[in-house]
């Protein structure tokens, strides 16, 4: 199927992906996409396109119906994250649902599904292939997309041409996770004392992702199919947060050996403002955001420190996560759809440039 | 004084509608909204005399109006209020286009109406107070600045109008940068000598955008403004004696350096900026005097954006274009 030739619908065009998609699609393709937006208040970066934005939301079957118009191929990225986890579900399963009756009615012809590797539990196996047995788990989020790729095999099952993704730990600009957390995650001192953190990260670069959700379109071997779609190769987790670090100018070295300043007063003090954040913030957080925003401008490196301070190192809950040695294999991508994403040193350098960009980190050049 | 209340969405609901619950000087008689599940859930909260979608109607029991509509229709609705010799207060920007900005401008003029237009942060205690700083030359003469802003876009629109093209006349500039370049332009009182201008539309509206200005008197600067991110945000002015920052967010505060010395914070009075906007609207009418923000200066920033969009550049953003590999 010719991509360049297609009428795109986009679900979830104001997030991360999907936003990336949009831009994608228009500057590779010149391809104005319908966009179904929910929240107009989350539609800045998608405005500065000439796409349609469609107001609706995955429950409302007739704003589906308007903002599909005569698209023929769908990239659905919502999901429901809300603090509802049955209105998630129902707008993860529901919304599928509505979507995929209303693409059979109208003949779409591609529906690029984004799933999760969530959806293989909290402890997957050290080598993840496509084959790989799902695992509903507590974790709703996962467990709700093991749900959607239920619907998405029933829907093939009725003539649908669905392809199903699973992304692993998506990075680039605007990444809400994986780059901007990240940083602030260094910044605040998140990833400190980490000698005895040794698992694997599985990171992809959002452009490597959204070629390869292309890809599905452009190749009709991917109908029908599930992919997994990774960076070339997992990194240590250590690798992942430290690159972030590069970028914050942090001294990697130092922080891994809990030998700077903030692990000495971050053990005896940190716990103790942890705790009494309530309290603090009860009765000095006016007073405190004046003081930190004169410490920002008159006093940046304290200001930092302080950051750190209260930002703690790798909790214990999350040791077990970044010590996990999952390797999610490409294979499947790499034979079935050509697809072949860069490294991730690479991935990090326009990373690095927009991190610098919007202020997220200083310019030291 | 009675006034009307034109449009009852995010600004109106969030700035004027808690204000003008009990507000002396102007007694609130009107809404005009076309949406009535809005309408309806106002209609618990106030007794007017008029509430529904019809303009005209509403103008019969009011003396003047503030007008909160989507930018377009700031023109259209100014221009009938003020053939109907209402006063106007407008939320910026004044008009999306400086010939209707002009014509208002002179419809007010000639019928002795007052017109004001809603740059709210002239109110804050602290940007008189700069005013003041650059007047008397506490810190010397001005020599630059730099004005950074920049806050992930959370406004709860209700119309969706501020990303429409048509609708709306501009992006970040025309939204946040009016405010800012009201600022700039007031505590500066000079004209551009030159500028370049750049943003990162790519066929829509801008999100981002950059601006490189010299002033008549030699005075330089940058301003950066976004809605994807939160910037450092902080107006910093350069002197020949110092230098003086404020942040936006933090509206009470100054802060200063003098010289080699440390950084000092300075706190000034809170302030009401929406309350003093509307107390010196209805004071400029019952004592026929300008008020504070003047219609021409609302127009001097728009000239200005209009200037910038005819001049555009592309940021250049290595990042947008990034290849992945083939």
């Amino acid at each position: 199927m010719n991509l360049s030739a297609s009428r795109i619908f986009i679900t979830g065009a104001t997030g991360f992906i999907g936003g990336r998609i949009a831009e994608r699609l228009w500057l590779d393709y010149k391809i104005p996409a319908r966009c179904l937006v929910q929240n107009y208040a989350a539609a800045s970066r998608l405005s500065r396109l000439p796409v349609t934005m469609c107001p609706g939301n995955m429950l409302d079957k007739k704003s589906l119906v308007l903002g599909l118009g005569e698209s023929n191929v769908i990239f659905h990225c919502v999901y429901g994250n809300s603090k509802d986890p049955v209105l998630n579900a129902r707008v993860n399963e529901e919304g599928l649902q509505n979507l995929g009756e209303i693409a059979i009615q109208r003949g779409v012809e591609r529906l690029i599904h984004l799933s999760t590797v969530a959806v293989y539990g909290p402890e997957p196996p050290e080598m993840v292939t496509e084959e790989t047995p799902l695992c509903l788990s507590e974790d709703e989020y996962g467990s709700s997309k093991i749900r959607t790729e239920a619907i998405c095999h029933n829907l093939r099952e009725r003539g649908l041409p669905v392809v199903v993704i699973r992304p692993t730990v998506v990075f680039g600009p605007f990444s809400p996770i994986w780059t901007i957390g990240a940083i602030k995650r260094v910044l605040s001192g998140g990833w400190e004392n980490t000698a005895d953190i040794i698992g694997l990260c599985n990171p992809v670069h959002i452009d490597d992702l959204v070629k390869g959700l292309f890809l599905c379109v452009e190749n009709d071997a991917a109908i029908g199919q599930t992919f997994i779609l990774s960076g070339p190769e997992p990194i240590s987790w250590n690798d992942f947060f430290n690159a972030y670090k590069d970028v914050a100018g942090l001294n990697r070295s130092s922080s891994a050996t809990g030998q700077n300043g903030l692990k000495a007063g971050g053990s005896l003090i940190g716990p103790f403002l942890r705790s009494n954040v309530r309290l603090l913030r009860r009765f000095i957080e006016p007073q405190m955001i004046d003081i930190y925003e004169w410490l920002k401008i008159s006093r940046p490196a304290v200001a930092r420190k302080l950051s750190a301070l209260l930002g703690g190192g790798v909790k214990e809950n999350e040791k077990k996560k970044y010590n996990q040695k999952t390797v999610y294999s490409i294979e499947k991508a790499r034979k079935y759809l050509g697809y072949s994403p860069r490294s991730f040193a690479a991935g990090m350098e326009d990373t690095t440039a927009w991190l610098i960009y919007y202020e997220y980190v200083p310019n030291q050049q | 004084m009675n006034i009307g209340l034109i449009g009852a969405g995010a600004i109106a609901q969030q700035a004027y509608f808690p204000l003008l619950k009990g507000f002396p000087e102007l007694k609130l008689t009107a809404i005009v909204e076309p949406d009535e599940r809005i309408t309806n859930e106002l209609s618990n909260r106030f007794s007017l005399s008029y509430m529904g979608p019809d303009l005209e109607a509403a103008l019969k029991h009011v003396d003047a109006v503030i007008i909160c509509v989507p930018n377009f229709l700031h023109y259209p609705i100014a221009k009938l209020c003020l053939e109907n010799g209402k006063h106007v207060l407008c939320e910026k920007p004044i008009t999306t286009s400086v010939r209707d900005g002009e014509t208002i401008l002179r419809m007010a003029e000639a019928d002795s109406l007052t017109l004001s237009v809603a740059h709210v942060r002239r109110f804050y205690p602290a940007v008189k107070k700069i005013k003041e700083i650059i007047a008397t030359g506490t810190l010397g003469a001005l020599t630059g600045f730099d004005f950074r802003e920049g806050t992930v876009f959370s406004w709860p629109t209700v119309t969706g109008f501020i990303f429409d093209k048509e609708k709306a006349g501009g992006g970040v500039l025309m939204d946040i940068g009016v405010h800012l370049l009201d600022l700039l332009f007031w505590w500066i009182d000079d004209e551009v000598s030159s500028f370049n201008y750049a943003d990162d539309n790519l066929g829509g509206l801008e999100s981002t955008a950059e601006i490189n200005m010299t002033f008549r008197r030699g005075v330089t600067g940058h301003v950066k403004l976004t809605r994807l991110a939160v910037l450092n945000n902080f107006y910093t002015l350069n002197f020949e004696n110092g230098v003086l920052s404020w942040n936006p967010f933090v509206p009470r505060r100054i802060y200063i350096r003098k010289n080699y010395e440390q950084m000092t914070s300075h706190k000034t009075e809170k302030g009401a900026p929406v309350r003093d906007l509307l107390l010196d609207f209805s004071a400029a009418i019952l004592d026929k005097r300008p008020p504070f923000i003047k219609g021409e200066e609302a127009l001097q920033a728009l000239r200005f954006i209009k200037a910038c969009y005819a001049s555009r550049q592309a940021i250049p953003m290595k990042w947008l274009k990034g290849e992945a590999s083939p």
